[in-house]
């Protein structure tokens, strides 16, 4: 009786299982706008490490000889009317406004995510309390509240007060349009597979919805561009 | 229908009550209009510094529940308090808001108007000469903020001024100081300042719109009911007119609403720069200023905007697409 003991070797290979990773990498990479948006990203991040470096000028640095100069070759983006060197400014800052505008991007997907996901989801008193606040927080004049607290921005540790509070001011519209997926996709049996089955229902829907949420939005480059950007100041 | 919206405009308040106090909380608590005062010069004594805050209900030595009973009680009357300089701060916010609303009026419907005509045509010539063109416009001009669009054609006013010799473009103010005229002469006067500020939100906004436009117009074109309108032997002019249009035109005017809404608190950069004292100007003043009042009543004043547009956007959702009127 050698039957116990098949070798690997004999059983038929089958297909690698399909990787989701790896399924959504092949697909960017062969986006051209993809491609385009990530070269762009490094070169600014590439600017904003190197920029100081090559840079005749520290960052704090006064050249009282030239105030409020233009373009030479000494100050390659001209001075300010203290002599600070633009140049060494602009790279210098955009390091930290990279930093910032990534986490606030990511941070505020994933709020809106999370919570529209559960608003659609589950529905009644849950989702009349987030829209609730999703509503309150598109009524809060953003501005005001950032331009009141901007004392707090300055010194150490201060930009990570700004990028909470712009992620708090940022999420509202996306949950709304992830909300109006979720309540589209609730009804759909693989959901409902998924209840049957025993999945908890605050997986199922943060998980299996969300996915199913962005993987709808994401082939249609139209329905992502809703505006969000209209309540900024002109 | 009118239970439903007589509902709306009760959560409306509320919301707009909620924001409002949270505002004027958050802002008597971070300025500090104490130092307004101390930093006169001459420095006044310290008893007088105490009587004017307490005149304005201003003294941070004041429990801030007392100073927020008194704002709160004088707000449901109508009144918004005094500013830090004693003046009426209700009084200063609808000519604030006066000018404003001159700025932003002609500029959204002129920004509007031109992006959605020209988003509209981009669909419909989806991937032709004129899209890309359109697109490459409008990409362009979204990724320029505002400021800047606003200070290169100051600056190119200027260079257009000196070429001619003369003020061919007024690009500061909101009419010429100290004009007199008749009624005629001074209309024409405010119209001839009024044209560069306009071009400059109106050029911000057609980019958005168009956009905005063109993507609504791009879902409504694959659908069934505009083939069905062309199967059905319209011309193809009137299936996209009455049937195609029409249809991709109900997001972008709650679009409208809201951006029209916002905008006139947010027009800030434009009107710095040219110089109108209009709400966002003053709100960036007022924070200057340390002025607790004027930074509460524009609060309430962009919430009571914002949700204006809102509602404004659902009565016309409603008269729109007959799917919500159920």
């Amino acid at each position: 009786m050698t039957t116990a003991t098949e070798t690997p070797q004999d059983v038929p290979t089958s297909p690698p299982a399909p990787s989701r990773l790896k399924d959504i990498v092949r697909q960017l990479i062969s986006t051209r706008r993809v491609i385009v948006g990530i070269v762009i990203l490094v070169l600014l991040v590439l600017l904003s490490l190197i920029g100081p470096m090559i840079s005749p000028w520290n960052v704090g640095e006064r050249d009282y000889g030239a105030l409020l100069k233009g373009i030479s070759p000494d100050h390659w983006f001209g001075t300010n009317r203290t002599g600070l060197d633009i140049f060494t400014q602009t790279t210098a800052g955009l390091q930290k406004s990279l930093l910032i505008g990534l986490l606030v991007a990511a941070i505020s997907t994933v709020m809106a995510a999370l919570i529209g996901a559960f608003a659609g989801y589950f529905g009644g008193i849950t989702d009349r309390t987030l829209t609730w606040i999703a509503n309150l927080a598109l009524v809060l004049p953003s501005f005001v509240i950032l331009a009141i607290l901007s004392r707090h921005f300055v010194g150490q540790g201060g930009w990570l007060i700004l990028v909470v509070l712009l992620a708090a001011f940022s999420w509202m519209v996306t949950s709304k349009m992830v909300r109006g997926l979720t309540i589209s996709l609730r009804e759909r049996e693989y959901i409902h597979a998924a209840r049957f089955m025993g999945v908890p229902p605050t997986r199922s829907s943060s998980a299996t919805s969300c996915r199913t949420c962005r993987r709808c939005s994401s082939p249609t480059p139209r329905s992502r561009s809703a505006p969000r950007s209209s309540v900024r100041p002109r | 229908m009118g239970k439903f919206l007589a509902r709306r405009l009760l959560n409306y308040v509320v919301l707009i009550f909620i924001a409002t106090s949270f505002a004027y909380l958050l802002a008597a608590t971070n300025l500090q209009p104490r130092v307004y005062f101390e930093q006169m010069q001459p420095p006044p004594p310290p008893e007088v510094v105490n009587t004017q805050l307490d005149s304005l209900n201003l003294n941070d030595q004041t429990p801030l529940a007392e100073r927020y009973v008194t704002w709160i009680s004088g707000v449901l009357t109508g009144d918004f308090g005094k500013n830090i300089q004693g003046g009426d701060v209700t009084a200063q916010m609808w000519l604030k808001a006066g000018v404003t609303l001159r700025l932003i009026t002609v500029a959204t419907l002129l920004g509007s108007a031109l992006g959605i005509a020209i988003g509209a045509y981009a669909a419909v010539r989806q991937y032709r000469a004129f899209d890309k063109a359109a697109t490459g416009a409008s990409f362009f001009v979204l990724s320029i903020p505002t400021v800047v669009i606003a200070i290169v054609i100051q600056v190119l006013a200027v260079a257009i001024n000196d070429g001619l010799g003369f003020t061919f473009l007024k690009y500061v103010g909101e009419y010429s100081a100290g004009f007199q005229g008749n009624l005629w002469e001074t209309l024409l006067n405010r119209v001839h300042h009024a044209i560069l500020p306009t071009l400059v939100l109106a050029l911000a906004l057609f980019a958005a719109f168009a956009r905005y436009q063109r993507n609504m117009m791009l879902d409504v074109l694959g659908s069934d009911f505009v083939r069905t309108a062309m199967a059905k032997g319209l011309t193809r002019r009137k299936a996209l007119f009455k049937h195609a249009l029409r249809t991709a035109l109900i997001p972008t005017i709650t679009y409208f609403t809201f951006t029209f809404g916002a905008l006139v608190s947010g027009s800030t950069f434009t009107e710095k720069i040219y110089g109108w004292h209009g709400m966002g100007a003053w709100l960036i003043d007022s924070i200057a200023r340390q002025d607790v009042h004027v930074v509460a009543a524009v609060s309430w004043f962009m919430a009571v905007t914002i949700m204006a547009a809102s509602f404004l956007s659902d009565i016309l959702y409603a008269w729109l697409d007959p799917r919500v009127r159920v």
